[in-house]
C-alpha cells in the first residue's frame, strides 16, 4: 500500500506543473467568457434603452434575462473543458509511452522497483483518475466564482441565477460530463474507468509484442466490448425484453466489473512476464 | 511530507469539491412550488385518486410535475432505478410491474392491450417480421395470468389471411368467462382505396384454441373521402366491461380557399355513427339515440357502460350521460365553471370509478386548474376544487403550468 501511495504521488507529481497550468487556463479562460457575455448583453441592454428608446420591460419581453447558458456555451467557457479532455486522453497514452522513449529508458527503474509490478500499472490508472476528478472537482469549485462576477456585473433586474446543478440539468453535453446525480456520475465514470483498462491493457500489449500486440490488443478490445454488451444483446435477440431496465443496467455493470477485473489480470500477467524494455 | 503536498491537495480538491456537489444535490429542493389540491367543495377523500400531470415553466425550472392531493413530485424524486423502469408514466403500469413482477416481464403495455379483473390478469399482444418494408407473419401472443395460483396460461397463435396485411395491432382486449376476446385493427393500403377492418379473435383458454374470428366492420377509402373506425377509449382500459364502442367516420378534405395563406384542406365529417358491441350476447347493438345527441358534438367518453357526451359553451360544460342498456338519457348536468372560454379545448376529461372527473386550466391564462368531480349514478356534483401553491409566494409572477395527464388511481 505505502509503495502504491509512493508511486501514485510520484507519477503525479510528473505531470502536476502541466495539470497546474491547464487548472489556470481554464479559471482565466472561463472568467474571460463571464466578462465578455455580460459586458456583451449589457452592451445591447444599453442600445437598445438608450439608442432605440426601449423600456426596461421592452427589452426583457425581446431578450429575455440573462442567466448562465450564455457564457455556458462560448466559446470560452466550452474551450478550455475541451482542452483538458483532450488533455486527459492524450495523457492515457503518453503515460507508458514517456518511460520508454523519455531521455533514459527509464521504464526499466520503473519494473526493477522491489515492488509488485502492477503497483505500476494501479498508479497510472490513479493518476488519470485524479486529473479527470480533478477537472470536475475544479469546476465545481469555480463555477460559484464565476457566478459572483456575473452578479457584480449584471444588475439583479437583468439576470437569473442558477445553481451549477441547475445549469447542467438543462445542458446534455454538459451533464454528460457533469452528471447531476451520484448514481449517474459513477456509471459515467465507471464506463470511463473501464476504457481507461482496456486501452492500458491494449497500450501493454503493444509494450510486449510491438506490431502483433496491437492485433491482440484490438481482439482484446472487441471481446471486452462484446461481453460488457453482451446483456444487451441477449435481452434484443433471445430473451424478448425479459429483463427489466434497471435489471439490464445492473447486469450490464456486472459485466463492467468482470472485464475491469480480466483487464487488470491481463495486465498483471504481460507486466510480469511479457514486457520488453 | 513536503514531498506529497500536491497529489494531496488534488486530493481534497475532489473530496470537498465532488462531494459539496453531490451533497447538495441530494438535499435540493425540486425548483417548483409544492402544488396541492384544495378542497373548495364537496368531500376531500374524492380528490384523493387523482393524479395530474402537467408541464410547469417558470424561469429556473422546466419539465413535467406530478401532482396529487398530498403534494408534488417531478423525475429527480422518483429513484434512479424507479426512473429507468419508466415508473412515472403510468400508474397503473407501476402497480402491475410492482404486484405482477414476474408476469409483466417482457410485456409492453400501452393501456389497450391488457385486461384486469379480481381473479386474472390477461396480456395480447402481436409480433411481427419487418423485412424490405413489409411486415409479415404476424402473430398473437397471449397470456393470463391466474392471480389466485399465480399460474400463466400463455400461448402464441399465428394469424392467417387470404391477402396481404399491412399493419395490424390491438385494440381491446376482454375476458368473458373462460374465453379472450381480442379485437384488433387490420389496416390494407392500396391506391386511393384504402381498408380498415376490425376484426375480433376469440380464444378459448382451456384449450388455447381459436374458436371464432368475425369482422365487426370494415370501411374502404373512396375518392376523396377517408374512412375512419376508431374505438372509444374507455378511461380505465384495464378493466372488465360490458360493450366495446367503435366510431366509424367518414370525413371529406374541403380545399379551403386562403388568398393570404395559400389554400389548405379542411376535414369535414359528411357521416359519423357508433358500432356497438356486446361482449356478452356476441352481437352488434343498434343505438336509437334521440336527435339530440347525434347532432351534438362528438362523445367523448365512455366507461364500459355508458356514454358520456359533452358540450362545452361560455360559462362550462354540459354533461349527458347516456345508457348503452337502456338506450337513454340517465342525466343531463350542466358544470359552471369560470373563465370556459376554452373548455372544450384544454378540459381533461376521464371517467373512472363511477366518477366523472373535470380539470380545466388555461395554459396562458396564468391561472391554475380546477377540478370537477360528477357522480355519474347521480350526476351530482360531488367535489370542486382546485391546484394551489402550498406557500403562495413560490409562484412566481411568470409561469406556464398545462396538464397533459389526468389519471385516477
Amino acid at each position: 500500500m505505502k509503495r502504491y501511495v509512493k508511486l501514485v504521488n510520484f507519477e503525479f507529481n510528473r505531470i502536476a506543473k502541466v495539470y497546474a497550468v491547464l487548472l489556470g487556463i481554464i479559471l482565466t479562460s472561463q472568467i474571460i467568457g463571464v466578462m465578455i457575455t455580460a459586458n456583451g448583453y449589457l452592451k445591447k441592454a444599453d442600445k437598445a434603452m438608450n439608442e432605440d428608446m426601449m423600456s426596461k420591460a421592452e427589452f426583457l419581453q425581446m431578450y429575455g434575462q440573462m442567466d448562465f447558458h450564455n457564457i455556458a456555451y462560448s466559446i470560452w467557457f466550452i474551450g478550455p473543458i475541451a482542452l483538458s479532455v483532450a488533455a486527459v486522453a492524450f495523457y492515457i497514452f503518453l503515460i507508458w509511452y514517456r518511460d520508454w522513449f523519455g531521455k533514459n529508458t527509464f521504464a526499466y527503474r520503473l519494473l526493477t522497483l522491489p515492488t509488485a509490478r502492477l503497483n505500476v500499472f494501479f498508479a497510472k490508472l490513479t493518476t488519470i483518475v485524479l486529473m479527470t476528478f480533478g477537472f470536475i472537482a475544479f469546476q465545481f469549485i469555480i463555477y460559484p466564482i464565476e457566478s459572483t462576477v456575473m452578479k457584480w456585473m449584471v444588475p439583479k433586474d437583468f439576470r437569473i441565477d442558477l445553481t451549477f446543478h441547475e445549469l447542467t440539468q438543462q445542458m446534455l453535453d454538459l451533464g454528460l460530463l457533469y452528471p447531476t446525480e451520484p448514481m449517474l456520475f459513477l456509471l459515467h465514470y465507471g464506463i470511463g474507468i473501464i476504457a481507461v483498462t482496456i486501452l492500458f491493457t491494449v497500450i501493454l500489449f503493444e509494450r510486449s509484442f510491438r506490431w502483433k500486440g496491437i492485433i491482440f490488443g484490438v481482439i482484446y478490445s472487441a471481446v471486452a466490448g462484446i461481453v460488457i454488451f453482451l446483456p444487451l444483446i441477449l435481452q434484443e435477440f433471445l430473451l424478448n425484453g425479459y429483463f427489466y431496465p434497471s435489471e439490464l443496467i445492473r447486469l450490464s455493470m456486472l459485466a463492467g466489473v468482470i472485464v475491469l477485473a480480466g483487464s487488470i489480470a491481463l495486465s498483471g500477467y504481460l507486466l510480469n512476464k511479457k514486457i520488453r524494455i | 511530507m513536503n514531498k506529497y503536498w500536491k497529489s494531496i491537495l488534488v486530493f481534497t480538491m475532489i473530496v470537498l469539491g465532488i462531494g459539496t456537489f453531490y451533497a447538495q444535490s441530494i438535499f435540493a429542493s425540486g425548483g417548483y412550488p409544492d402544488f396541492k389540491i384544495k378542497t373548495i367543495a364537496g368531500d376531500a377523500k374524492e380528490a384523493e385518486a387523482i393524479q395530474v400531470r402537467a408541464h410547469y415553466s417558470a424561469p429556473k425550472y422546466e419539465g413535467s410535475v406530478t401532482i396529487t392531493a398530498n403534494g408534488t413530485s417531478d423525475m429527480n424524486d422518483l429513484t434512479f432505478w424507479e426512473r429507468l423502469d419508466g415508473m412515472i408514466n403510468n400508474p397503473d403500469y407501476r402497480r402491475l410491474t410492482t404486484d405482477y413482477r414476474q408476469f409483466m416481464r417482457g410485456k409492453y403495455m400501452w393501456g389497450q392491450n391488457m385486461y384486469e379483473d379480481d381473479d386474472h390478469l390477461a396480456y395480447a399482444d402481436i409480433h411481427y417480421d419487418f423485412r424490405s418494408f413489409q411486415a409479415g407473419n404476424f402473430n398473437f401472443n397471449i397470456a393470463v395470468l391466474d392471480k389466485e395460483n399465480d399460474e400463466t396460461n400463455e400461448f402464441t397463435y399465428d394469424v392467417k389471411d387470404d391477402r396481404a396485411i399491412n399493419h395490424m395491432y390491438v385494440e381491446s382486449v376482454e375476458k368473458v368467462d373462460d374465453e379472450l376476446k381480442v379485437f384488433t385493427t387490420i389496416n390494407r393500403y392500396s391506391n386511393g382505396s384504402d381498408e380498415h377492418e376490425i376484426r375480433l379473435y376469440i380464444f378459448d383458454l382451456n384449450t388455447q384454441d381459436l374458436v371464432d374470428v368475425k369482422t365487426v366492420e370494415s370501411v374502404v377509402d373512396e375518392g376523396e373521402y377517408d374512412a375512419y373506425l376508431q374505438m372509444l377509449r374507455e378511461s380505465d382500459t384495464l378493466k372488465p366491461k360490458d360493450y366495446v364502442v367503435f366510431r366509424r367516420e367518414l370525413i371529406e378534405h374541403k380545399v379551403v380557399e386562403d388568398e393570404a395563406n395559400g389554400n389548405y384542406e379542411e376535414p369535414h365529417t359528411v357521416e359519423s355513427d357508433l358500432i356497438v358491441y356486446n361482449l356478452k350476447t356476441d352481437e352488434l347493438e343498434t343505438l336509437d339515440m334521440p336527435k339530440q345527441l347525434e347532432e351534438k358534438a362528438r362523445v367523448n367518453l365512455f366507461d364500459g357502460k355508458n356514454l358520456y357526451f359533452t358540450e362545452a359553451n361560455d360559462t362550462g360544460l354540459t354533461i349527458i350521460t347516456y345508457s348503452i342498456k337502456d338506450q337513454n338519457i340517465l342525466h343531463e348536468r350542466h358544470v359552471d365553471i369560470d373563465h370556459a372560454e376554452n373548455v372544450e379545448e384544454y378540459a381533461h376529461l376521464t371517467v373512472q370509478n363511477d366518477r366523472f372527473y373535470i380539470n380545466y386550466n388555461q395554459p396562458e391564462s396564468n391561472q391554475l386548474p380546477t377540478i370537477y368531480i360528477l357522480d355519474t349514478e347521480t350526476g351530482d356534483i360531488v367535489y370542486e376544487g382546485n391546484i394551489v401553491a402550498k406557500t403562495p409566494a413560490d409562484l412566481p409572477e411568470d409561469y406556464s403550468f398545462s396538464i397533459f395527464q389526468l389519471a385516477v388511481q
